[in-house]
């Protein structure tokens, strides 16, 4: 083996956002405006991944958005936020709105695993390479690419 | 011969590995990938790393 790099994928292709949508069974809603959420921002959240505090969001701005995402039998949705090359995915985490499960923690429910596979397989595929996707006993998906 | 993988666990963490490469041919092989995945964390370079590629060829000579 010659060398191991870690990577924090960041969500910056459209294509592969789109990609991991489909493979979800997700629902990408390119050059919509605005996502579904309470409506008005209440002040009863305040964790560190609050998104006003997390990011440069203002809570006037809650419910804009470059893009969304529809989650199957949610109610609200997920906004995607143009910020420095890369989408900031916001979202109400009421529980009512049915998006309670997805934190940072699990990777927003496997989407951040799904873009990373997809955006793999774009990049290697523009390489000339055909990746062969297995799937590991921990849930890990591994693509594997012979290069000559 | 030459692989790349990735691996993506289920919270998205990615890793990026390559075999078969000898020297720096390996960090231009997946540079590119790495870079439109999202921001290196950690890079580990393994003993193949440090091989010249022309080991090979002089042992032959």
């Amino acid at each position: 083996m010659s060398h191991v790099v870690t990577v924090k994928c960041e969500l910056r292709d459209l294509a592969a956002i789109e990609a991991a949508c489909k493979r979800l069974g997700w629902t990408f809603k390119r050059d919509q405006k605005s996502f579904e959420w309470f409506g008005e921002w209440v002040g009863d959240y305040n964790g560190p991944d609050a998104a006003y505090l997390a990011t440069d969001i203002k809570p006037e701005d809650y419910g804009k958005c470059d893009h969304a995402i529809g989650v199957p039998g949610a109610k609200y949705e997920i906004g995607l936020i143009a910020k420095q090359g890369k989408f900031v995915p916001v979202f109400d985490n009421w529980i009512s709105g049915g998006l309670k499960g997805l934190t940072a923690d699990n990777g927003l429910g496997g989407f951040v695993q799904a873009y990373g596979v997809e955006k793999a397989k774009i990049e290697l595929t523009r390489k000339g390479l055909r990746p062969l996707e297995t799937t590991r006993p921990d849930g890990s998906i591994v693509l594997t690419a012979m290069a000559g | 011969m030459k692989k790349i993988e990735v691996i993506v666990t289920p919270t998205g963490e990615t890793t990026v590995q390559t075999s078969g490469y000898k020297g720096k041919s390996c960090q231009d092989a997946t540079k590119q990938l790495e870079q439109a995945l999202g921001v290196v964390t950690d890079d580990k370079k393994l003993p193949e790393f440090y091989a010249s590629e022309g080991v090979g060829q002089q042992a032959r000579q």
